[in-house]
């Protein structure tokens, strides 16, 4: 398991889960990202901000919740 | 049905999927359409018409889901809910059939007649995908059609099943997701109770249900105010309590988790995978714009070129506007004897709103260069590279938009954009911020100062320092409120990026043209009135000033008689250690009820002041050779300008946005207002330590 924010760019990995409040994982969960989702990084500007490709468009993921998102190899 | 009966269609689906076009193109209305999430924040009403039918047609905020986690969501929810209109057609992204059916699943939920629009099926190759579109409405029960409404291909097909629909030529299915016994049978149970309240009806049960096991704010709302509230949410716990146990799960994610997998089943049966590789352009673009170096310098680059580009070309156009005020008012001098009436042209109109519209050009190139910008797709990562940095500032990445739609236009759609934001906290601290930003109205402000205190060629680059500073002030703003006033964590980003796509001219002429045929709308109707008002204030009462002293001080006496002079004197105190006298005092409070107002003050207030009318000079050269100015001054001014309280239209939309909030409404006014003098108060006495000269 590690942090969303620490993938390199490039790897493809599964959602596992993210913590945060309800109204966060609502939001998450309305943007396609469940548990098991695979998801591929295509983008981390280093700083933890990632681009993910999930569900065929790509999402752009502040750094502060790629610090919450559990995922894992896939 | 009886003929008379008034139909009405609503436009659903996410940020991004061409609504808007699809809107336009059944109202032949011009909204605005751009390629970044939340152009449309408030519903947009419109009306077709079809076999001598009046059909009504309202465009929604989009969203991904009905869960309104932001208030344009909940605009868009309680639309549909509350409004029920006759069908629904869900806009949906071909291109990106997988995401967009998310909110589809809980459309399908609701008592309302759906419409699949599969607009961008042009991208659907492109994308590396064939969808069956026929085996989509089998599997779904409903209409689906396939169109680009970027190219009208389709419209009409949807104009056609949107008539049928709506007469009972075509029936729609109720399919939607399987959520699985579990889930169902507590459903049941539910809608069994909720069954017996009258007072519900509003809501669809089957939805209501699934939106209670969910948690969902606005059903468990709904179910309080019933008198049996007690016991359904009694059951309401009950069931999820029994649903975590069975799955070992939440029970709102084993409900997404159902909705997903339905769309996972539909769009393996109706999208195939051609053997060409998808070429991601955008990928690679994003690779370099949003690179970890490079995003922040880029992104300073590209400002710079809207202004370079926006000043250098519209140079020799305002000058030539200049000159045609100029004429028109000699001529009208010539023709008109001196007196009231020559006045009131003069002075009153054309010096006041003539400054004003001799801005035209530049204004419309601005609104072309960030048209460009805008239809690019640039917005959204743009917020994506300013996200971090905002962040320290107690900014959200998503407020950048609003700010940029200020800068764009104008502040009021900018307030009304932070409606994309989902927390108060980050709403508010960006709806006081954004009003600082230079808005279209107050480009002639600075275009006029900087372009008669300092050099042609430093133009450009003031301005771009200008734009600099209104965003520092904007940040440091947010962070005092966000340390001292806003506490708390602010939202989390998460945004999809569009794929980027080359403008094309039509489209960015007609939104310079929309645009800009606002502020020439806006110059003929409040600033002429305005304008008139402040002649009206700076002519009467008329004094009468003994013929032997000299023509340029008469004319300066009786300005400073008439009621506007006396009320300047009675403010100058305030403004005196701003290295103003009373007149930018004038101006600046005039400029509350808009602020192009400042200029047109200035040009009535110069124009009266000359003494030959018929060699009147432009307002520029007039400001520069006022004894009473100075380059450290024309600072101070703009520093005020820049930062003080928001026109009136901007704080009534303030006051609305806020939740009708007194408080800081009041607020807002205040430290907007502090805030300006203490900064102009600095800069022009630091200046004068200095030896800037006063």
């Amino acid at each position: 398991m590690m942090r969303l924010a620490q993938v390199q760019q490039g790897c493809e990995v599964v959602f596992i889960s993210a913590a945060g409040g309800q109204g966060m994982m609502r939001k998450i969960t309305d943007m396609g990202l469940i548990s098991g989702e695979k998801m591929k990084v295509i983008q981390n500007t280093g700083h933890g901000q990632v681009i993910i490709l999930v569900k065929g468009s790509r999402l752009a993921i502040g750094h502060k919740l790629a610090e919450k998102i559990a995922v894992r190899e896939g | 049905m009886p003929q008379e009966r008034q139909i009405t269609i609503a436009l659903a689906g996410n940020p991004n999927c061409g609504k808007t076009t699809i809107f336009n193109a059944l109202t032949g209305s011009r909204q605005h359409v751009g390629n970044y999430p939340g152009v449309t924040v408030e519903k947009k009403e419109g009306r077709m018409v079809r076999d001598g039918r009046v059909i009504h047609v309202v465009d929604l905020p989009g969203t991904y889901s009905l869960s309104a986690y932001s208030e344009d969501e909940v605009v868009a929810r309680d639309f549909i809910i509350h409004e029920k209109p006759d069908a629904v057609v869900h806009v949906v992204d071909a291109s990106n059939l997988e995401r967009n059916l998310y909110l589809y699943t809980q459309l399908a939920e609701l008592d309302v007649p759906v419409i699949l629009a599969m607009n961008m099926s042009d991208m659907v190759a492109v994308r590396g995908q064939r969808i069956d579109y026929e085996e989509l409405a089998r599997l779904l029960g409903k209409p689906v059609i396939p169109m680009t409404a970027s190219r009208q291909e389709g419209v009409a097909d949807l104009v056609a099943a949107i008539a049928d629909l709506c007469e009972g030529r075509i029936d729609t299915e109720k399919i939607g997701v399987d959520y699985g016994e579990e889930i169902t049978a507590e459903c049941l149970q539910l809608q069994k109770m909720l069954e017996e309240t009258r007072s519900l009806k509003d809501f669809p049960l089957n939805w209501l249900t699934i939106k209670l096991l969910e948690h969902d704010p606005t059903a468990l709302e709904a179910v309080e105010r019933l008198d049996n509230s007690r016991q359904i949410l009694e059951q309401v716990e009950k069931s999820r309590d029994h649903l975590q146990q069975h799955f070992d799960d939440d029970p709102e994610v084993m409900i997404a988790d159902r909705r997903y997998g339905f769309i996972s089943g539909v769009f393996k049966q109706v999208v195939t995978q051609t053997p060409q590789q998808r070429h991601d352009l955008s990928e690679k673009i994003d690779k370099v714009i949003l690179n970890r170096f490079f995003g922040l310098p880029i992104f300073a680059l590209v400002m710079y070129g809207i202004f370079k580009f926006t000043f250098t070309f519209s140079e020799p156009l305002v000058g030539w506007f200049e000159m045609l005020f100029e004429k028109l008012a000699n001529g009208v001098s010539a023709v008109i004897p001196d007196g009231l009436l020559q006045s009131f042209l003069v002075d009153g109109v054309i010096g006041g709103v003539g400054g004003v519209l001799g801005f035209f050009p530049l204004v419309l190139f601005m609104f072309f260069a960030i048209a460009f910008f805008e239809d690019s797709g640039y917005m959204a990562r743009a917020a994506f590279v300013m996200d971090r940095i905002m962040h320290k500032f107690g900014l959200h990445g998503k407020s950048f938009l609003p700010m940029m739609i200020s800068t764009n236009g104008c502040a009021v759609p900018g307030i009304m954009a932070t409606r994309t934001l989902d927390s108060r906290k980050d709403r508010l601290i960006t709806m006081m911020v954004t009003p600082f930003m230079i808005c279209g109205a107050k480009l002639p402000i600075f275009a006029l100062f900087i372009g008669a205190f300092f050099p042609a060629k430093d133009g450009a680059n003031l301005m771009f320092l200008m734009y600099g500073l209104s965003i520092v002030i904007a940040f440091s703003a947010a962070w005092v409120l966000k340390t001292w006033v806003f506490k708390g964590e602010t939202a989390h980003f998460v945004m999809e990026l569009p794929p980027y796509r080359i403008p094309t001219i039509q489209g960015l002429l007609l939104k310079m043209w929309e645009r800009g045929w606002l502020y020439l709308k806006k110059a003929g109707s409040v600033i002429l009135m305005i304008s008139i008002l402040i002649w009206v204030g700076f002519s009467f009462p008329r004094t009468t000033v003994s013929s032997d002293i000299p023509q340029e001080q008469a004319a300066a006496f009786r300005m400073e008689q008439s009621f506007a002079g006396r009320l300047g004197k009675i403010i100058e105190p305030a403004v005196r250690p701003l290295g103003m006298d009373w007149r930018g005092g004038v101006a600046l409070m005039a400029g509350v009820a808009a602020k192009e107002v400042v200029v047109s003050t200035f040009g009535t207030m110069y124009s009266l002041g000359e003494v030959d009318p018929e060699e009147a000079v432009p307002l520029k050269q007039a400001l520069l050779h006022d004894p009473a100015w100075s380059p450290l001054k024309a600072m101070a001014f703009l520093m005020f300008c820049l930062i003080y309280m928001p026109c009136f239209v901007a704080m009534a939309v303030f006051y609305r946005e806020s939740g009708s909030s007194r408080k800081w409404t009041v607020f807002l006014i205040f430290w907007t207002t502090v805030l300006a003098w203490s900064v102009s108060f600095l800069v022009y006495q630091g200046g004068v330590l200095l030896g800037f000269g006063g």
